[in-house]
């Protein structure tokens, strides 16, 4: 289930598939949505400039700004991330190699200036916070559709003025709950595009509530994405922290280097 | 009946909370207010600048003992305020150069027992000064004064043995200064599924240790009076190391070897005097290593291991003057476990084992430390905590350091360690500096 596979597509596998596929859609049960939401033209490779701003119950906001590359290659989709700001984090860089085959396990990297030296990182925990986000790794991923219960709850409901449904998710295993930190989901997927464009996501720990909103959509290079992605995160009904992911620029199937993923190029920065 | 009266209110009541619960909820959908959603960069500037100023104060704990340190008594161990600035310059994809310098002031010094703060020591350091050149996307050169740091191991330089390490105040340094630059030619070769470095270095020099007099001084037992030490060259100037290294699904190999100058100080000579003059020098020795890793699941197994030729020992009787020398093999294995949300827990136990060991060398034929961290982050990694316990090998002492950090925003970061000290051993490397724990407090701005 990809709650959040729009925010995928900021490391190049946006979610969206296009306007042909969409004309049919209207009597599809809840997993045929999620598959098609799923079964995404991600584009070949992605490179994006983004900001992620992090913003705390007292409103105090901390600003990031990240280059991604990313690129697909079957079997296995690569993607390096570079920070750009701010100054104590400044060259810092974290790679992934995510293979299709589930039984492998994900490679990550990451290369602290202060250290000057690239450490391998066990990644298998992915319901931690992504770069102290609201957002964890297993969002960024999207993780697998298979893994979880879906029922549609109801079949139009607008969203910014767009037709909608409505779906709930649930986790099939406690083995899932605990790779991603989620109990069960209610979230909007809109009908011309499949794109989810809002979610209710519980949270085991703490009890707490994500809220998630995807903003101004458009289409770039034949691929949907959301320029805007924002998380907030609750507990007792209180903000507690949000983030907010925004795309600056996105170019998709442009020619990268290979050796753009390899370990040694974290080194050499952006 | 009275309930029946009242059950239409009940569920208007009802209906009246959930809606406002739907509405509240609604509000986290609500689009957020930002200060700034249009500073993004948009592609690395050609040019920049940045840097830290910090200001730092540290307390000692307790009295050191002497004659480990002018201070005398618990009280303010140091105040010192440090700027570093980095240039970064990428003229275009394939060409870039960095240049970073420190300079720091203290404001206040020790002198035979009383606080001075009239006299200010200044300080500039050299830190990065290289330039990078990408071949075609293939061959990566990195020409000048720089780090290249390899290797699994935390507690001993087992492969990672290109930079010295930062002596001079043992557990204290931050993570970007404990080791220090030296100048070198780089070079990184891909070629199938295998990477091949190699690192010219031309005078890399030792550990860098504290001086004659200060806390963490190696020689402080040695009175000034009694003996003179003079610095003098290696025989040779250059070093030549390589590594070949292999990523594969899972996990990382690589395969160290060199001839190079130990970083390690050496008394090499003995000039008879009053006082006597003792020059202290490299050794020339090779490694051979290997170093790897292992991901499974949560949990990440790191090691470290590598036969040192012709290692510079100290010897149990200080006066015999030039050092001996002893092949050793040094080794650590350590597993790391990051399953617990925002913790990530590492235990790495080290080794080293002396060869041809003779009852005149101070060191252990086997030697044992360990090097444990817990790193924990919160308040969406606002607040990083990180807790560190170093046995140094050969029962020299242990280092224990609690540090925190609180990032008031991204510019501004407020910190304090406590370093502990602790040896129980006469002959153990700490034990004239068991009495330097110290707590430390400081500010930094970031630009």
């Amino acid at each position: 289930m990809s709650h959040l596979s729009v925010l995928a597509g900021i490391f190049g596998f946006f979610t969206l598939l296009t306007a042909p596929i969409a004309a049919k859609a209207e009597s599809f049960t809840a997993y045929e949505i999620m598959q098609r939401v799923d079964a995404r033209d991600t584009g070949k490779t992605a490179v994006s400039h983004n900001t992620l701003i992090l913003i705390d119950k007292r409103d105090r906001q901390r600003v990031r700004t990240l280059k991604f590359f990313s690129k697909d290659y079957g079997e296995v989709e690569k993607r390096i991330s570079f920070f750009l700001k701010p100054a104590d984090v400044r060259d810092t860089a974290y790679l992934s190699h995510e293979w299709e085959d589930e039984s492998r396990e994900i490679d990550s990297w990451l290369y602290l200036p202060a250290l000057q030296k690239v450490n391998r990182i066990a990644a298998a925990d992915r319901s931690s916070a992504f770069m102290g986000s609201d957002f964890t790794y297993s969002d960024i991923d999207g993780p697998k559709i298979d893994d979880f219960e879906y029922t549609l709850i109801n079949d139009s409901d607008p969203v910014d003025g767009v037709d909608c449904w409505v779906l709930e998710s649930t986790p099939k295993t406690e083995a899932v709950v605990r790779k991603t930190g989620y109990t069960h989901s209610r979230f909007w997927v809109r009908k011309d595009n499949f794109m989810q464009v809002k979610s209710i996501i519980n949270v085991k720990k703490g009890k707490r509530i994500k809220f998630f909103m995807a903003r101004d959509i458009e289409l770039v290079d034949g691929i949907w994405i959301a320029r805007k992605l924002q998380m907030v995160t609750t507990r007792n009904n209180k903000r507690q922290h949000s983030s907010l992911f925004i795309v600056d620029d996105v170019t998709f199937n442009q020619e990268i280097e290979d050796s753009i993923f390899e370990v040694q190029f974290m080194q050499r920065g952006s | 009946m009275c309930t029946a009266l009242y059950r239409p209110v009940w569920r208007a009541a009802l209906l009246l909370i959930l809606h406002s619960t739907a509405v509240l909820a609604d509000d986290f959908f609500a689009d957020i207010p930002t200060e700034d959603q249009s500073s993004a960069v948009t592609e690395r500037q050609r040019l920049s600048v940045t840097g830290e100023l910090s200001q730092d104060l540290s307390y000692g704990l307790a009295a050191p003992l002497p004659p480990a340190s002018h201070r005398d008594q618990a009280g303010i161990d140091s105040l010192s305020q440090r700027l570093r600035l980095q240039l970064t310059a990428k003229p275009n994809d394939w060409l870039s150069a960095r240049m970073s310098a420190t300079t720091s002031v203290e404001w206040a010094s020790w002198d035979n027992g009383e606080l001075d703060f009239s006299d200010n020591e200044t300080d500039l350091e050299l830190k990065d000064a290289y330039a990078d050149a990408a071949l075609g996307n293939k061959v990566w050169l990195r020409a000048g004064n720089q780090i290249i740091a390899w290797g699994e191991a935390k507690g001993l330089a087992i492969t990672d043995v290109i930079n010295p390490r930062d002596s001079t105040k043992p557990g204290q340094a931050e993570l970007e200064d404990i080791r220090v630059q030296v100048p070198a030619l780089y070079a990184s070769f891909p070629s199938e599924d295998l990477f091949t470095e190699l690192a010219f270095t031309w005078d890399a020099g030792g550990i860098k240790y504290a001086a004659r007099g200060e806390a963490f001084d190696p020689f402080i037992t040695v009175p000034k009076t009694s003996a003179q030490f003079v610095d003098v060259p290696p025989e040779k100037h250059w070093e030549l190391i390589g590594r070949v290294s292999v990523n594969f699904n899972g996990g990382d190999l690589s395969i160290v070897a060199g001839d190079l100058n130990w970083d390690g100080i050496s008394a090499v000579k003995l000039i008879p005097d009053s006082p006597s003059r003792i020059e202290l020098g490299q050794v020339r020795g090779q490694v051979l290593g290997f170093s790897g890793n292992r991901a499974q699941g949560n949990w990440l197994i790191r090691f470290d291991v590598a036969q040192q030729w012709n290692k510079p020992l100290w010897s149990a009787d200080v006066t015999q003057i030039p050092w001996d020398t002893r092949d050793q093999t040094l080794y650590a294995i350590a597993a790391e476990y990051s399953g617990i949300s925002d913790w990530l827990i590492s235990f790495e136990l080290d080794g080293i084992q002396t060869h041809q060991h003779t009852p005149e060398l101070a060191v252990e034929k086997w030697q044992s430390g360990y090097f444990a961290r817990a790193h924990w982050a919160t308040l969406n990694e606002r607040l990083l905590t990180q807790f560190v316990v170093n046995g140094l090998p050969g029962d020299n002492g242990r280092i224990t350091r609690l540090s925190l950090q609180y990032q008031w925003s991204d510019a501004l970061h407020l910190n304090t360690d406590l370093v502990l000290y602790d040896a129980r051993e006469t002959e153990a490397l700490l034990y004239n500096y068991r009495n330097q724990d110290l707590m430390r407090l400081s500010v930094s701005y970031f630009f």
